[in-house]
């Protein structure tokens, strides 16, 4: 495919991605990993796309926070460092999206994700490049990809359930569902799939932790 | 005499919310409602907010399904019940980053933010680590940071180092490091304007969110209690506590906790047609209550 430019292409890593355009977000509500019906192959799929998922979402919150220190005159300005961490985190998320060969119903997101992880790289670049010039104008350089890239993240978020762009579980204000005891095995609620259990130790006893 | 109004608006709720969340170590205590609400400051050719709520419009409907808020309504509606626009408010006080409190910044095109510079560095700061300190990430969403770049390149987004008197008159910034969150920050306000002013209030963000935090479960022994989660150390919170108390005379009813359904009981207050509460602390001279 021929790159459209801008976004996509010019990377080597294989034919450039068309983008993906959807409906705005918010999608109703996401499915809920524990109580929806996957296949078995979808859910392993799923398993396995929550690392990069939650490395794409650190690396676009570590652009944003960088960008807005930056913008807002901070003393705390980007960080070389910290940059590179980044990039780093963005590479570790790449090589294991392109590692994973995901099923036919899950085809659409791994796509989003394709393609979050390709405005990143831009937004990436775009941010070496603000940090070397230093001005205000390559900001919007860095903005456009990191947007889009953010974008195509929320939009994998509604695509398929168990990949939140905020930590909710962990929140301080919301109320939790309660977890089961699942006798000594772990499981997820409601699920005839064993999988990575959330919370419940191998003893069987609930979490503790209100 | 009192230069400010001050409303405590809920502009959603949990119905039943454990009490863990609320004190520490209060675990199987039940369950309580969890208001969600911002503050109105009113006066002086003022408007002022603390924070602003959650982001509704892209993830409301994963709040309501799955966590349990329910009846969100829009700024435009809450603060119609005080006779305010978004759009009239000129400040914003957000105390710290969680979604919840900094989520709505679109809303208010008219207004310059304030945030700790160390709120946001710090969360930076945890991005960069390891996957395995993830949690230090909790109940932040990249998109306010990536709205907040925004607001920074239209001078809209001020980032205060520490505390700032009279950030407006008569109100300050205090700081609260490395407490609920590691950027963290109060509001004072003196309503007299007077540097030792009997006449003040705390607006304390997430530092507190009830008065038992503030007095303790026994009202005849009285302690602070944390709240039930903080990213921060639970000492620094507790000594933060009695700094917002000694700012207000140890009248505790002064500090308030913006998710402590008792306000009603101390504070007068009214239902709106859509079920939430708008909750009145204080008029300024002159003010029409909007509960009355």
């Amino acid at each position: 495919m021929v790159s459209k430019g801008g976004a996509f292409g010019g990377s080597g890593r294989g034919p450039a991605l068309q983008p993906i355009v959807c409906e705005t977000v918010p999608a109703p509500g996401l499915p809920d990993i524990l109580g929806a019906s996957l296949d078995e192959r979808t859910l392993a799929y799923v398993l396995a796309a929550r690392v990069p998922f939650d490395l794409l979402r650190q690396c676009a919150g570590q652009l944003a926070g960088l960008l807005v220190l930056s913008a807002s005159g901070a003393r705390a300005g980007p960080d070389h460092s910290l940059l590179e961490r980044a990039r780093s985190v963005h590479q570790e998320a790449d090589d294991a999206l392109r590692r994973t060969a995901p099923p036919e119903p899950a085809r659409h997101h791994h796509r989003h994700l394709l393609s979050a992880s390709e405005q990143l790289r831009a937004a990436l670049l775009a941010a070496a490049r603000h940090r070397r010039e230093g001005d205000d104008a390559t900001i919007d350089a860095v903005l456009v990809p990191l947007r889009q890239g953010y974008r195509e993240l929320q939009w994998s978020s509604a695509a398929l359930p168990g990949f939140e762009i905020v930590a909710f579980e962990q929140g301080c204000c919301v109320s939790h569902p309660p977890i089961a005891p699942t006798g000594g095995r772990v499981a997820f609620r409601g699920s005839a799939q064993a999988g990575r259990a959330v919370g419940v130790p191998e003893t069987g006893r609930k979490n503790s932790n209100g | 005499m009192a230069d400010y109004s001050i409303w405590v608006l809920e502009y959603s709720y949990v119905a039943n919310y454990h009490v863990s969340g609320i004190v520490y170590g209060a675990h199987n205590q039940g369950y309580r409602k969890l208001p969600y609400c911002y503050v109105l400051i009113k006066g002086r050719g003022i408007n002022a907010m603390v924070d602003v709520g959650y982001n509704d419009k892209d993830y409301g409907g994963v709040m309501a399904q799955n966590f349990g808020l329910e009846n969100w309504r829009a700024p435009r509606d809450v603060l119609a019940e005080c006779g305010i626009t978004p759009e009239d408010i000129n400040h914003v006080f957000i105390t710290h980053a969680h979604f919840d409190h900094m989520g709505n910044t679109d809303a208010f095109p008219n207004a310059t933010f304030y945030i700790q510079e160390r709120e946001l560095s710090k969360w930076v700061w945890a991005m960069s680590l390891d996957r395995k300190f993830r949690w230090l990430m909790l109940a932040t969403d990249p998109g306010d940071i990536l709205r907040a770049v925004d607001l920074a390149r239209q001078g809209r987004l001020v980032c205060v180092d520490g505390d700032r008197e009279d950030v407006l008159p008569g109100i300050d910034l205090r700081a609260a490091f490395d407490t609920h969150s590691a950027g963290s920050m109060y509001v004072t306000v003196r309503n007299n304007g007077q540097r030792e002013d009997a006449d003040s209030w705390v607006l304390a963000g997430d530092l507190v969110y009830s008065f038992e935090n503030l007095r303790g479960q026994n009202e005849a022994d009285p302690q602070y209690l944390p709240v039930g989660l903080a990213s921060g150390s639970q000492t620094n919170l507790l000594l933060t506590t009695d700094e917002m108390v000694r700012q207000v005379g140890g009248e505790l009813r002064r500090v308030i906790p913006i998710h402590e359904a008792g306000l009603k009981d101390l504070f007068p207050s009214r239902l709106t047609e859509h079920g939430l509460r708008v909750t009145e602390l204080v008029l300024a001279d002159g003010e029409t209550s909007r509960v009355r």
